[in-house]
């Protein structure tokens, strides 16, 4: 009889330490993917955030593309010789009637 | 009791799990393809990314044609069909829709006409009826979800239409030719049209040869977005194959462009010209510096104008050169040793051949002239006994090396090749007619080219327009390209001398500005009609080529029909004005 309690107390022991032994891996392991969820959340928060960033980025590029392309186009318009002719004109600049060529390598007066 | 709950609970959970299976079976097997495309139209967005055209630039590095942006006009049926009134039908919202936006587009439409201030108005209540049935018959296709309205809507345009906040109606980015310059140089820089599946396609000039290069190939991206629509990084995107056009540098001077058209349209207007074109090319590498065409289109209104006026008549279209041609003719005489300098030609009157008799052409002659005198009083009698001294085989072999009657191969769509007689098909006259340029027809570009041999020591380059392609990762540069020596460098210089004076003791001696040392010559021809050559109607050109020491350039200017009708009347002038431009330009000496 006593050797028969003896074993079924020393079976409860084993089992009641595997339990805890058991209990305690749960736990450090439902603590880690405690973390890592914390992780993953953390992390996914700050892509949404970026990926909003890189959104805004690449609209702002875009428009940056756009603006200068606008601007090369206004400023070859603007440096056009037609354009140019046009405004040398009317700031009262005249085409010159005669090729005047000054031959010689004295001092020449302009008749001024 | 206890045993009828645990029925009722079994029955329950098969219940459920039956369900769940029923739905699930419904999700996965019969709805599956709706819902998948629904759930990728959710977390992915595909954007269209457009590659633009490549821009051509001037040598200067100024652009010549660019691009700018526009929109395409379009109608979503649905979201009109939405807006929809209780009790309003389509057809009536559709009426309502072109009410508002048909007057600003018909407004854009005549503004893009080639003398939109010359439209009567029936012309424009046929336009504007057009206009409407164009937009109606878009709207009440059957079927269709999506309609463009309009295509190449400018931003002025979008914004008047966008601030009637029509329903349904949307804009989409396109891009259009964008030309800094007007219409400077558009006939050798061609236009941009469709092709048969409505893509940009350019065509003639530039545009048009260097279409592969040109054109971009626009593409997709698509990625993964979080619910807002924002872009999740850690994941892959993937992208379509897409590439911008190739940007090109062409050997075209900007001022020396502006300049040619200048006196050449002013000139041409003034002298009732029905067509002309000038060349201005660097005889020692080919580079073509100008090239224009009269009268002048534009490039960005191209649908205005007509086949004939779109080409570029510098090379496209064939004439007889006339006593231009002498200069050849006399080079390879000279070439070979059948004359020289001062072999005398009796020329003492017309000669006769296979029934014809070829006179000079004032009917005055010039006893016992040398190469010179033959040249300045343009003696289409010497010309003729300078060929005859050659011979026909020689003389076709000159005219072949010398490029004529051949494709230059000049990297500008639409060249033709010109017009020589086979030597099988030759009679005695052809020789004789061909020696002054009648009976045989080049191109203007051939016959500035031909004569550039003379101005580059007996040399033959290859004429090109574009130096440069530029790609993302290099420049792909096109260096000059010697093709052959036609005639020994002494014979080049000999013809120089002899151009020089039939420059200054010519026709035209007293129109020349002093100083300026200029090879060239005349050339008046008179223009076939039904097989007779019409006395009153000429092509009247000048090329010739300065300074004379060492040639900086070689222009040819060319009339069709002007009075009056002789060269040295007409283009010799022009050619002149211009010429005493490209001196101060290039800050050339005058003597």
């Amino acid at each position: 009889m006593s050797l028969i309690k003896r074993q079924t107390i020393k079976t409860v022991a084993i089992s009641t330490s595997s339990f805890f032994y058991f209990s305690k891996i749960i736990a450090l392991l439902s603590l880690v993917a405690l973390v890592l969820l914390v992780v993953r959340v953390y992390f996914s928060n700050q892509l949404a955030v970026s990926g909003s960033r890189v959104g805004y980025s690449e609209s702002k590029l875009a428009s940056f593309n756009k603006e200068k392309f606008d601007l090369e186009n206004q400023l070859s318009q603007k440096s056009s010789l037609s354009y140019i002719e046009a405004k040398a004109l009317s700031a009262g600049f005249i085409r010159i009637g005669k090729v005047e060529v000054i031959k010689g390598s004295g001092s020449v007066a302009l008749g001024q | 009791m206890k045993s009828w709950r645990f029925t009722f609970l079994k029955l329950f959970f098969v219940f459920l799990l039956a369900g769940l299976t029923a739905r699930l079976f419904y999700w996965q097997i019969v709805s599956y393809e709706r819902l998948a495309v629904a759930a990728t139209e959710q977390h992915l967005t595909t954007v269209r990314i457009d590659s633009p055209r490549g821009r051509i630039f001037a040598a200067d590095g100024n652009l010549l044609v660019s691009n700018q942006t526009a929109f395409l006009l379009y109608a979503s049926i649905p979201e009109i069909k939405k807006d929809l009134e209780q009790g309003e039908t389509y057809e009536k919202r559709i009426e309502a829709i072109v009410n508002q936006i048909q007057p600003v587009l018909l407004e854009e439409e005549i503004s893009k006409l080639r003398e939109p201030g010359k439209l009567s108005r029936r012309d424009k209540e046929t336009l504007s009826a057009n206009l409407t049935l164009k937009i109606v018959s878009q709207l009440l296709m059957p079927e269709v979800v999506w309609v463009p309205l309009a295509n190449k809507v400018p931003l002025p345009t979008k914004e008047k239409i966008g601030a009637l906040r029509v329903k349904g109606l949307g804009f989409e980015n396109q891009s259009e030719r964008f030309y800094p310059e007007g219409t400077l140089a558009a006939n050798l820089l061609g236009f941009v049209g469709k092709d048969t599946e409505g893509n940009d396609k350019g065509y003639l000039g530039l545009e048009g040869f260097y279409q592969d290069q040109l054109q971009g190939q626009s593409g997709k991206l698509t990625q993964e977005v979080d619910a807002s629509g924002h872009p999740i990084i850690a994941v892959d995107t993937t992208a379509a194959v897409f590439k911008n056009g190739l940007d090109i540098e062409t050997t075209l001077d900007r001022t020396v462009q502006y300049t040619l058209e200048k006196y050449l349209f002013d000139s041409a207007r003034k002298y009732g010209a029905k067509e002309a074109s000038g060349i201005v090319l660097d005889p020692r590498t080919g580079q073509i510096l100008a090239m224009a065409n009269f009268p002048a289109y534009d490039s960005g209104k191209w649908e205005q104008f007509k086949d004939v006026e779109r080409r570029n008549s510098a090379i496209s279209t064939i004439y007889e050169p006339g006593s231009t041609f002498k200069v050849i003719t006399a080079s390879a005489a000279l070439d070979t040793g059948a004359v020289k300098t001062d072999t005398i030609c009796p020329c003492d009157g017309p000669i006769k051949k296979s029934g014809y008799e070829v006179q000079t052409w004032n009917n005055k002659y010039n006893p016992n002239s040398n190469m010179a005198q033959i040249l300045q009083h343009s003696d289409n009698v010497g010309a003729a006994f300078w060929a005859e001294k050659l011979g026909k085989t020689a003389f076709l072999e000159y005219l072949k090396k010398f490029g004529l009657g051949a494709k230059t191969d000049i990297d500008l769509q639409g060249e033709e090749t010109g017009l020589i007689k086979k030597s099988q098909d030759w009679s005695e006259i052809d020789l004789v007619t061909n020696a002054f340029g009648q009976g045989v027809s080049v191109t203007s570009l051939q016959m500035a080219s031909a004569v550039s041999v003379i101005a580059n020591g007996g040399k033959l380059m290859k004429p090109y327009v574009v130096r440069k392609i530029i790609t993302p990762e290099r420049e792909i540069v096109n260096n000059p390209k010697e093709v052959r020596q036609v005639i020994k460098p002494e014979t080049a210089g000999i013809m120089k001398e002899l151009m020089l004076s039939a420059v200054e003791q010519g026709e035209a001696k007293r129109i020349i500005p002093k100083g300026y040392r200029v090879g060239g010559k005349t050339g008046t021809a008179q223009i076939p009609l039904g097989g007779k050559y019409d006395p009153n109607k000429t092509v009247a050109s000048f090329v010739g080529f300065g300074p004379i020491e060492d040639p900086r350039f070689v222009m040819l200017i060319k009339y069709v029909e002007p009075v009056p009708i002789y060269g040295a009347e007409t283009a010799e002038p022009t050619f002149f004005k211009i010429a005493q431009e490209l001196y101060t330009y290039w800050g050339i000496e005058v003597r």
